[in-house]
């Protein structure tokens, strides 16, 4: 016989565990299992997280691997370790790669460079491609064993989604391709931008007339003299025969001039290769070095 | 000799007799004589010709004394009147000199720490330590790591006067306690496993310190901590 109890009957029935169970207590013993749930999964993925990390800390499978050229399955097994990363577990693996002597790419082989000069800062010279030179922390160059190893990376990290793993709902992800997948894009700083589509062409000429009107402002040129804004101007829009048209957002197979792709489009108003050039001194310019 | 080997021999030969204090205090079989080393006796043991100390060298290993092992033993119970074996053993120290410690350091480690049957590794860490490699710390055990980071151990803090000097109660001294006022653990005021305190004493989950504070008014006087 159970003892009898000298409290007040609540409206609750004391003994919940019994099979009718009051629907109260069912919806709050639902919400509890759900957030254990959730809150399962999300230690889950961190864990999952973790061993891909150290997983990647033992690629390249082989010492002579060429980050350029790097083995089919070397590839799969990165893809598919990566995937779950969001931008700041892609930092944490370069950090570790660089506990472990190991430039930052995951598919590079080589230790990081390290000179032995000492100084905080260095000079990135311009390469040919069109990219000026940069001032950069000397910490920030020893992460890598070369600028490509750099570019190669930077291409991998911006495609990771950065919604957390056990919040992506259909699956964990896109497809993340590497710069050896497309050759061309080796050769530009241009990187793949996820989910951004193209502009109406119609309203990114309008955009780009207000845009180098603003600038021609900013610069204090006159409308009259000879600079970017008139070049751009309508009559230019003649000389679109000299190339195909090409469709908005794809690449020009001799298209050197993706550097100034904006938001993923590149701007092509069939400017004379000329003008081209001229665009590009007064960017450098701009940059005031 | 160089000068700057030597302040890094001065810096390290403190870091190493913290340490040895730290191992003393837990309950680990040490001498005083092998922690009270001169500098110049450490220097001749753990620095190169060139000035430099050897971490390497440094690295030593300690047993648990007896009264340390009856602290960590389970009390017999009507129940279980053969009290298991003690939840403490050897432990390894070692010191690392590399710029940073990631991932692969402490693996290796604790994969040492593994073969050689050691039941507690304390890695001391001259450079950073990265957060992702201390994330491996609770998927080693039942090995127990602990990472410091030399800078930590340059003074030994429990000889401050200000800090009161923290003992850790044993499973049956702690039974008593929460029979005696009648309390469950969790009703005790807590203390981190990361407080500097508890860290110096490898405090565990679970744990209970009894803090002794000296106060001009009513002499010395107790209080509980249990470790979350
Ligand atoms: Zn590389």
């Amino acid at each position: 016989m159970k003892p009898k109890s000298i409290l007040k009957k609540s409206t609750n029935s004391s003994n919940s565990s019994s099979p009718p169970v009051n629907p109260r207590d069912q919806r709050n013993l639902d919400i509890a299992l759900h957030h254990a749930r959730l809150i399962q999964q999300q230690k889950d993925a961190e864990a999952q997280i973790l061993e891909a990390l150290e997983a990647l800390l033992e690629l390249p499978s082989s010492p002579q691997a060429d980050p350029a050229h790097p083995s089919e399955g070397d590839v799969v097994q990165f893809k598919s370790l990566i995937t779950p990363f969001q931008p700041s577990d892609y930092d944490s693996l370069i950090e570790e790669r660089h506990a472990a002597d190991l430039c930052g790419y995951a598919l590079c082989p080589r230790p990081p460079k390290k000179d032995k000069l000492g100084g905080k800062m260095r000079i990135v010279p311009g390469s040919s491609d069109g990219s000026p030179a940069r001032i950069v922390p000397r910490s920030q160059l020893e992460i890598w064993c070369s600028e490509d190893c750099a570019r190669r990376a930077l291409y991998v990290k911006v495609q990771l989604n950065e919604e957390p793993a056990w919040t992506r709902r259909g699956g964990l992800g896109t497809d993340i391709s590497l710069m050896v997948d497309q050759p061309e894009a080796a050769h530009t700083m241009a990187l793949p931008i996820r989910s951004k589509k193209p502009l109406p062409e119609d309203l990114v000429q309008e955009n780009m007339s207000q845009d180098m009107a603003a600038l021609a402002l900013e610069r204090g040129e006159k409308p009259t003299s000879g600079n970017p804004f008139r070049l751009l101007s309508s009559d230019v829009a003649e000389k679109m025969s000299v190339k195909p048209p090409v469709a908005p957002g794809s690449h020009g197979k001799n298209d050197t001039s993706t550097h100034s792709a904006i938001e993923g489009y590149e701007p092509k108003t069939g400017k004379p290769p000329i003008a081209n050039h001229k665009v590009d001194e007064d960017d450098d310019q701009d940059w005031g070095i | 000799m160089s000068e700057e080997g030597g302040r890094e021999a001065l810096k390290l030969w403190r870091v190493w007799r913290t340490t040895r204090q730290m191992c003393r205090d837990r309950g680990y079989e040490i001498m005083d004589n092998e922690i009270d080393v001169s500098l110049d006796e450490f220097k001749h043991h753990y620095c190169e010709s060139n000035g430099y100390p050897d971490r390497k060298r440094m690295a030593f290993t300690l047993r648990p004394s007896d009264a340390m092992m009856a602290k960590y033993t389970d009390p017999p119970t009507p129940r279980h009147p053969e009290p298991g074996p003690p939840a403490i053993g050897t432990v390894f120290v070692e010191f690392n000199g590399d710029e940073t410690v990631g991932i692969k350091q402490l693996r290796t480690f604790a994969h040492y720490i593994d073969e050689q049957h050691h039941y507690t590794g304390i890695f001391i860490a001259a450079g950073k330590i990265s957060p992702s490699a201390l994330k491996i710390i609770p998927t080693v055990l039942p090995a127990i790591l602990e990472v410091f980071k030399e800078d930590e151990l340059l003074v030994n803090i429990t000889m401050h006067e200000l800090v009161p000097k923290h003992v850790l109660l044993s499973k049956e001294e702690k039974a008593k306690l929460l029979e005696r006022y009648r309390l469950k653990e969790s009703q005790l005021p807590r203390i981190q496993t990361t407080d500097p305190v508890a860290k110096y004493l490898g405090l565990r989950r679970g744990q209970v310190v009894k803090i002794i504070r000296k106060s001009e008014t009513a002499g010395r006087y107790a209080s509980y901590r249990w470790a979350i």
